[in-house]
């Protein structure tokens, strides 16, 4: 995917759009929280850029641009649709454990359901600057709001995931020395 | 307030293991989708939108 030598023909605006459909699924999971929503999703803004890549600038960040029209996509169907979207809260809710798994790691599950009870400002700065790998100015670009606003949502989202995981500081600490028992108890074993 | 003076009742954010332990997770459930194989209904689009590109009506 390197620059085209010289006298070649540019790539191709569509060809790349392609290439960044399985990236814009995950994000649009991550807004919807529902898979075929989800795709429907990805459909109708594949089929806006398509037809507005005339107005894509070559040489910019068509990521960026995509990510932006999605999510433009998402706010404006969630204002139509408002009435008849229901809270899917207390379904999450349900599914969700009092505290993760004592093994030392987060169940991917549990993880999953606290993802989703996130706002939908959270959810979003945390998969656009944490998981796909947008610097902070580009998800504010792409949000419209200040630098700072993304910071503190990422802030207030990864603390919101703590609290209900129950991940408290002194509950690492323990987690911690529970490990630590276990690997002085197994040597202890092993030596006598 | 605790013993220490300090309000309990305000929000910290978790401890720095447990946040890179919410970052690495965050990227799992998103990596989970990125590798998915891109559905049917997507190919069909792509091949329908070439298609009336193309003028040709092709598919």
């Amino acid at each position: 995917m390197g620059k085209t030598d010289a006298g070649v023909s540019p790539p191709d605006p569509r060809d790349e759009l392609v290439t960044h459909l399985p990236a814009l699924r995950a994000f649009a999971l991550s807004l919807t929280r529902n898979g075929s929503a989800a795709d429907d999703l990805v459909q109708d803004m594949v089929v806006k850029a398509w037809t507005n890549l005339d107005k894509f600038q070559p040489g910019t960040n068509m990521r960026a641009w995509l990510f932006t029209i999605l999510r433009n996509t998402y706010y404006s169907d969630r204002r139509k649709r408002r009435r008849e979207v229901p809270d899917p809260d207390g379904i999450m809710a349900a599914g969700l454990s009092e505290k993760p798994a004592h093994d030392g790691r987060l169940q991917m599950n549990d993880f999953r359901v606290a993802f989703n009870q996130l706002s939908d400002e959270q959810r979003e700065v945390l998969i656009l600057v944490g998981a796909s790998g947008f610097s902070y100015e580009e998800a504010a670009d792409m949000c419209g709001v200040a630098v700072g606003t993304v910071k503190s949502r990422v802030n207030r989202g990864r603390t919101r995931l703590g609290e209900i995981l129950g991940l408290s500081e002194n509950e690492s600490l323990e987690m911690t020395d529970q490990a630590t028992m276990a690997v002085i108890t197994a040597n202890a074993a092993t030596t006598r | 307030m605790d013993m220490m003076g300090r309000d309990m009742t305000s929000r910290k954010p978790p401890p720095k293991v447990v946040s890179r332990e919410i970052d690495e997770n965050i990227r799992k459930i998103y990596q989970e989708v990125v590798e998915e194989e891109l559905p049917d209904r997507f190919k069909d689009l792509l091949a329908k939108l070439r298609g009336q590109e193309s003028g040709d009506g092709k598919n």
